[in-house]
């Protein structure tokens, strides 16, 4: 006996269908997910950038790699430690961030007191632990000035701030005050404050 | 006691990152099984039992309600429907003419309460089941034998009970 099934259910069956499709991309796109949840695709090209300034937290992920992997007596460690004259101007108490005893409420703010050659060690570290753990080749650095202009546009930062980019190969300060929207560019010198993000170009 | 370390996804590097909540080490891998074995060899911060403060309210020599620190020092308040008197007076070894009447699931579950640490069953078997609880550990509790214990809860939920 052949049973002729009504037209709305053939459609409810069709549209259980499409909604499983549907669940199970979005799934495989959160799961398969091939880059850390702190960075953004952007570009026609594979371009992964920062969705916030590289924040103490971050930074103590590094720290204690180069602590844990060669010893606090080594350059290495001394090397990732941020100049505490600086840290301190900011952070009232003092206490460097990621070392023990820190106060948790200064994770999530940006790390400051870092030197331009510290940060390039950083992306590098950086770059082999994306390539470790995503089994790709990426390559970190900082970014340029359109780079720049396209995380701002993405911050809710009311206050003025310096930020460490490269403009033709050269570090350069970039203060820019989201009020005005305005931008003052300048040399790249030590001992000034300044946050930085990552741009991450990933290999082929 | 909950776990001494925390464990999550850098959100920079996706690596696991683990952190002693004594704020004594740090560290991340690429793989969550290693990070959580290097968490535990560094964090030494397993909860050793000891008895807790308490602030009790009493009306006319009963008990009303009183506020206690859990195993992670949060401040919880229970009432006598909650807890009875006698099951307060178990917990922290008084004679109480009622003492024998508290049954061996309510003195778990009294104990699992105020360490904050109870998940539900009102039998001894559920209990056990729900809170990785052996038969002889169940023993140490209702006969208050855990002083100097320690606690571990894992990631995955899993209790490890080390109970002198």
């Amino acid at each position: 006996m052949t049973v002729q099934l009504p037209g709305n259910y053939l459609d409810m069956r069709l549209a259980v269908l499409i909604y499983f499709i549907i669940l199970s991309f979005h799934f495989n796109s959160v799961i398969g997910q091939n880059y850390p949840s702190g960075t953004f695709k952007y570009g026609k090209v594979n371009l992964l950038m920062d969705k916030s300034f590289i924040s103490n937290q971050d930074w103590s992920e590094y720290i204690y790699y180069q602590k844990n992997k060669f010893s606090t007596d080594t350059d290495h460690y001394v090397k990732s430690l941020p100049d505490t004259n600086i840290w301190k101007k900011e952070y009232i108490n003092g206490k460097i961030p990621s070392i023990p005893g820190v106060d948790v409420k200064y994770e999530a703010d940006p790390i400051i007191g870092l030197s331009f050659y510290q940060i390039n060690d950083y992306c590098e570290w950086r770059k082999n632990r994306l390539i470790e753990r995503y089994k790709t080749d990426y390559v970190c650095r900082l970014p340029n000035l359109d780079e720049f202009k396209l995380f701002i546009e993405r911050q809710k930062r009311a206050y003025p701030y310096n930020v460490l980019v490269l403009i033709e190969n050269e570090p350069k300060i970039v203060n820019y005050n989201p009020s005005t929207k305005s931008m003052n560019i300048s040399n790249y010198r030590d001992n000034i404050k300044f946050f930085f993000f990552c741009v991450m170009e990933v290999k082929k | 006691m909950a776990k001494p370390y925390t464990l999550g996804r850098s959100s920079s590097t996706g690596w696991w990152a683990w952190g002693c909540k004594d704020g004594d080490g740090a560290g991340s891998s690429p793989s969550k099984s290693e990070a959580r074995a290097q968490a535990r060899a560094a964090c030494s911060g397993e909860g050793i039992i000891t008895p807790p403060d308490v602030d009790v309210v009493a009306y006319r020599g009963y008990l009303s309600h009183f506020t206690i620190e859990d195993l992670d020092g949060k401040r919880n308040t229970f009432s006598t429907e909650e807890i009875s008197q006698a099951e307060f007076s178990f917990f922290f070894g008084m004679p109480c003419a009622n003492d024998e009447k508290v049954e061996d699931s309510r003195k778990l579950i009294t104990i699992l309460k105020i360490w904050g640490l109870y998940r539900g069953g009102y039998n001894v078997e559920t209990i056990m089941k729900l809170h990785y609880l052996t038969p002889d550990d169940v023993k140490k509790l209702i006969t208050r034998r855990y002083y100097g214990g320690t606690i571990i809860v894992e990631d995955d939920g899993t209790i490890t009970w080390k109970l002198p």
